[in-house]
């Protein structure tokens, strides 16, 4: 609780010094949006402007720069003409519905631009809500991502007073092996999922390329227990391998 | 983002295998869920709301916060597997541990419905921007 409270109050203060004038909700676009950004499913028949099929991947999930690029296409095409008037309360909810289906690929688009949006002067007056007040989804969004840091935090201390975690190595071995494990990631493995992302650069996700970038998450989750530094880095494994496998394909 | 959509469901799944339901079966763990789910929302909710209150925010606001503060996730779970795997935890704390979080996360919407947040009020301000 006191870990919360601190986060609570540092995370309100920047929020707040952050986006001062901020009156839309950030969580509210993200909450409808997130779970369909994460499925591997395409809605061909309710995206009315579809990637083009050269910048899909095979699975139809894009990558972060293709939403970000679709969102803003997708911006530029929905004037208010063709949605109806600007804040008609009378629309039916079939058409909503539509647009709810729509949303996935805005989600993110619309977060990192929220802070530009809602600058202007005719959601000043409309956002009613919290006019004076900073923006609830941002600040859960932000207290969430501290929290989180901290919970690891914790964690990592809780494992080194619960677990010895018999049979493991001794302790300067353990880190001796955790420097190696890194170096061997940061300067062998990431360069070279780096060239793999620029050579295929707008090829289509090749099955062969989805095996090696599985095989090289589940070999370092494996290198990670058999240190037996921590346990817990195993989840953090596959985020190692994906970024270096993902890093440069923008 | 392609080994994650691959690999978490495998873990959510691995999580949903270890949480046995079977072992809630009388009144007293029942009751020690109870508690443990009070626990949970007095230390989140409680933190956010002594938090947003404390930067001057108004109840409504702090209770959204809170509301989306009680939400536990992906980390959570992390963490309940980890002390299950060091034998940290017997099978029914981690089923208890696995229904607060479950129960944590589910009253959300409804607390942020009760708020009239994200309902009616904003409503327009979505659409619109669509």
């Amino acid at each position: 609780m006191t870990v919360v409270l601190a986060t609570g109050l540092i995370c309100g203060r920047i929020a707040r010094s952050a986006w001062p004038h901020c009156s839309r909700l950030v969580g509210q676009n993200l909450s409808r949006g997130i779970s369909r950004t994460a499925r591997p499913a395409e809605h061909p028949r309710i995206d009315p402007f579809p990637l083009p099929r050269w910048k899909r991947t095979r699975f139809g999930a894009p990558s972060p720069a293709e939403i970000y690029r679709h969102g803003f296409e997708l911006r530029q095409h929905s004037s208010p003409v063709r949605h109806g008037p600007a804040g008609s309360a009378g629309r039916s909810r079939a058409v909503r519905f539509r647009q709810y289906r729509q949303a996935p690929l805005r989600a993110l688009p619309r977060c990192l631009d929220e802070h530009h949006r809602v600058s202007g002067p005719r959601s000043h007056s409309r956002g009613a809500e919290f006019a004076e007040g900073l923006p609830l989804g941002a600040t859960a969004l932000l207290c969430a991502a501290v929290d989180g840091v901290t919970a690891w935090m914790l964690l990592a201390v809780a494992l080194t007073f619960v677990s010895p975690i018999g049979g493991g190595k001794e302790y300067p071995a353990r880190l001796l092996w955790l420097g190696a494990y890194l170096a061997v990631m940061l300067f062998l493995v990431r360069p070279l999922g780096r060239w793999l992302a620029a050579r295929r650069s707008n090829a289509p996700l090749s099955y062969e390329l989805l095996g090696v970038m599985i095989a090289l998450a589940f070999a370092s989750s494996a290198v990670t227990d058999a240190i037996g530094f921590i346990r817990s880095s195993a989840p953090f494994s596959p985020a190692c391998a994906f970024l270096a496998c993902r890093r440069g394909s923008n | 983002m392609i080994l994650s959509l691959i690999l978490l469901p495998l873990f959510f799944a691995l999580t949903g295998l270890r949480t046995r339901l079977d072992l809630l079966n009388d009144t007293a763990t029942w009751l020690w869920t109870g508690l443990i789910l009070l626990l949970a929302t007095a230390g989140k909710m409680g933190g956010a709301i002594l938090g947003a209150r404390l930067t001057g925010q108004d109840w409504r606001f702090s209770f959204a916060l809170g509301a989306l503060f009680n939400t536990r996730g992906l980390v959570e779970l992390i963490v309940l597997n980890i002390a299950y795997n060091a034998h940290v935890f017997s099978p029914t704390l981690f089923t208890m541990l696995v229904v607060m979080a479950l129960v944590t996360t589910a009253i959300t919407v409804p607390i942020l419905d009760r708020l009239k947040i994200g309902t009616a009020s904003t409503q327009h301000i979505f659409e619109e921007s669509l």
